[in-house]
């Protein structure tokens, strides 16, 4: 059987930093989570599972 | 006064009470470049000075969702106002963390956050109590802020905080994932 060399495009440098938002941004970002993509309750179960029940302390 | 947000409700209160909190949490973990989902805020804030402003969150449609030893979480229907979770530290605990805190603007109301390594502390005191459940976060946010800030996790004062805070398996995870 007659095997293709496939000729894929090679994308380079694609990693970009990660940007970082004004806090003003990320209040943005934070309320716009909330209002379309966020599950609240699911949201809610996963913070009350990782409680932490130990108070931290200044050492 | 008629609050239109969480920021806005806990600023007044503050000014009104004279009372001091640290904001923790994602939008601390934001301050110091790392900017990963979060649906709250958090403070730091002693139980004594929690219980003088409860009432007025209640005023403003808080509900206590549940109170342990260590924390409070409320919650709020009306839009803007994020649940709030309020972590209980002693008054020394936040004195100190007062002391090299840095002050934010968040909607144009001043808020305080703790010094990067405070910062770094706290999340490994929680990955300490909690590792199984806290990793997918907490590691994720001490490696992204030693990784964004330049911190030298190598270095022997890094490895003490890990292990004053936490432990050596904690900290060799951290390496490991840097």
């Amino acid at each position: 059987m007659k095997t293709r060399k496939l000729k894929f495009p090679v994308i380079k440098n694609t990693s970009s930093a990660s940007r970082i938002l004004s806090m003003n941004d990320y209040l943005r970002f934070v309320s716009f989570n909330i209002k379309y993509t966020l599950n609240k309750k699911v949201y809610r179960d996963l913070k009350k599972a990782s409680a932490v029940n130990m108070p931290f302390v200044f050492k | 006064m008629e609050y239109h947000s969480a920021f806005h409700l806990i600023s007044g209160i503050l000014k009104k009470t004279g009372i001091s909190c640290v904001l923790i949490g994602g939008f601390a973990v934001n301050y110091y470049k790392f900017s990963r989902q979060s649906a709250d805020v958090d403070f730091l804030i002693t139980e004594y000075d929690f219980n003088k402003i409860k009432n007025y969150l209640r005023q403003a449609g808080y509900t206590q969702d549940s109170e342990k030893k260590v924390f409070a979480r409320l919650r709020n229907k009306r839009p803007g106002f994020l649940d709030i979770d309020f972590m209980f530290v002693d008054k020394d605990t936040l004195d100190k963390i007062m002391l090299d805190a840095k002050e934010v603007a968040i909607a144009k109301y001043r808020f305080l956050i703790p010094s990067l390594m405070n910062m770094i502390a706290l999340k490994l005191h929680s990955l300490k109590y909690n590792f199984d459940i806290r990793r997918a976060k907490d590691l994720i946010d001490i490696v992204s802020l030693v990784k964004l800030n330049n911190v030298n996790a190598r270095a022997e004062e890094f490895r003490q905080l890990c292990l004053k805070y936490a432990n050596e398996s904690i900290y060799h995870k951290i390496l490991e994932n840097i």
